[in-house]
């Protein structure tokens, strides 16, 4: 009977339910910049690219409204975000010559990075950063985590 | 162009779970000294072929347990392989996360899942009980929330195991967060209200070895 007390004190004691909480305090105060432009260039910037950083900053940041730097608003954007993007490619060099001598070809990777400046309508400066990542099998994937780095930096607040 | 994020989130997860599985796996299928008992019952040691080698545990135990993480607000199902030899055992867990209530942050309930490794210590070992202390990490991979982002902890447990048969058992476990980052607060609530800052969880436990 009472190494059955213990058991069942045992168990009630390991169900308890505790608290706890994710939570992620926002870079950039959103409700001052509620509505963002976005303008994606240098050498890598394309128009693919550039909707999918507005799909996912409308998804993930705290930003009110996004939308792109060259299309119509229905109201004039409170702050501007430009980014320059370039890719690099590495390895798969001596493609040829692994084909002549048999040998397996290094395989190509990928590297991405972007820099990015947040204005506000006045041409001040509010935020800048770059980011960078390497090492990715495609061209793609190498752009699109070096955009979702930027995404992540204007993820809105959460406490969850 | 969503459904893409979405995917790459995917498979960035799955090759880390994967990446884990082959870590288990690899501590499980270490080369090792097989046991064969002779006639005059004296136990030898004997190398193993190469060729079995790898299918030769080097664990003395290897447990499977599905556990069920007590949190408020969330639900966390998981899964934890854990093998040992002698006094030391390694647990590794996978754990699911979701909000069981609703958020104004959140539109979907998913958050991500959490990833676990620990280095165990065995004191007491037996038939119908045994305890293990140990020292780890936990990580929340929430890609849920975004795909980068994540939360670690270095984490001290407890697992308390009963052995009512010989191959199935019930698992309690106790863990605290030492150090953490700063995006995950054990023993805060959403509203801000504190509570004990100790997470249990509760498993059904089947013993392969």
């Amino acid at each position: 009977m009472y190494t059955l007390r213990r058991l069942g004190l045992l168990v009630a004691l390991c169900t308890g339910c505790a608290p706890m909480t994710f939570s992620n305090d926002a870079s950039i105060d959103f409700r001052a910049y509620p509505n963002l432009s976005v303008e994606l260039g240098g050498p890598d910037g394309s128009a693919r690219q550039s909707a999918y950083l507005e799909s996912e900053l409308r998804e993930h940041s705290g930003f009110r409204s996004v939308t792109r730097a060259t299309l119509p608003t229905p109201e004039p954007a409170s702050a501007l975000l430009s980014l320059e993007l370039s890719v690099h490619s590495s390895g798969g060099d001596d493609l040829i010559l692994a084909i002549l001598t048999d040998d397996e070809p290094d395989p190509i990777t990928y590297s991405a990075s972007v820099s990015y400046r947040l204005s506000a309508r006045d041409g001040r400066v509010i935020d800048s950063g770059a980011e960078s990542e390497e090492d990715e099998s495609t061209f793609n994937s190498a752009v699109e985590s070096v955009l979702d780095d930027v995404v992540f930096h204007y993820l809105r607040a959460y406490r969850l | 162009m969503y459904q893409c994020g979405i995917l790459r989130r995917w498979s960035r997860s799955i090759s880390r779970l994967a990446t884990l599985a082959c870590a288990l796996a690899s501590l499980l299928c270490l080369p090792g000294i097989a046991r064969a008992e002779t006639t005059t019952g004296l136990d030898v040691d004997t190398e193993t072929e190469p060729a079995s080698a790898a299918l030769v545990p080097s664990a003395d135990r290897v447990l499977a347990t599905g556990q069920w993480f007590w949190l408020q607000g969330k639900a966390m199902p998981g899964i934890e392989l854990a093998a040992g030899r002698g006094l030391f055992e390694l647990d590794l867990e996978l754990s699911f996360l979701t909000l069981t209530e609703p958020s104004r942050d959140l539109d979907a309930s998913f958050l991500g899942n959490q990833l676990g490794a620990f280095l165990m210590l065995t004191p007491l070992r037996g038939r119908y009980f045994d305890l293990n202390i140990g020292l780890g990490g936990d990580l929340y991979l929430l890609w849920g929330i975004q795909s980068g982002v994540s939360e670690a902890a270095l984490t001290p447990r407890v697992v308390a195991r009963i052995w009512p048969f010989e191959n199935l058992g019930l698992t309690f476990t106790a863990r605290s967060y030492l150090l953490h980052s700063g995006g995950v607060d054990l023993g805060t609530a959403r509203d801000g209200s504190s509570g004990p800052p100790l997470l249990f969880s509760t498993g059904i436990t089947w013993r392969f070895l």
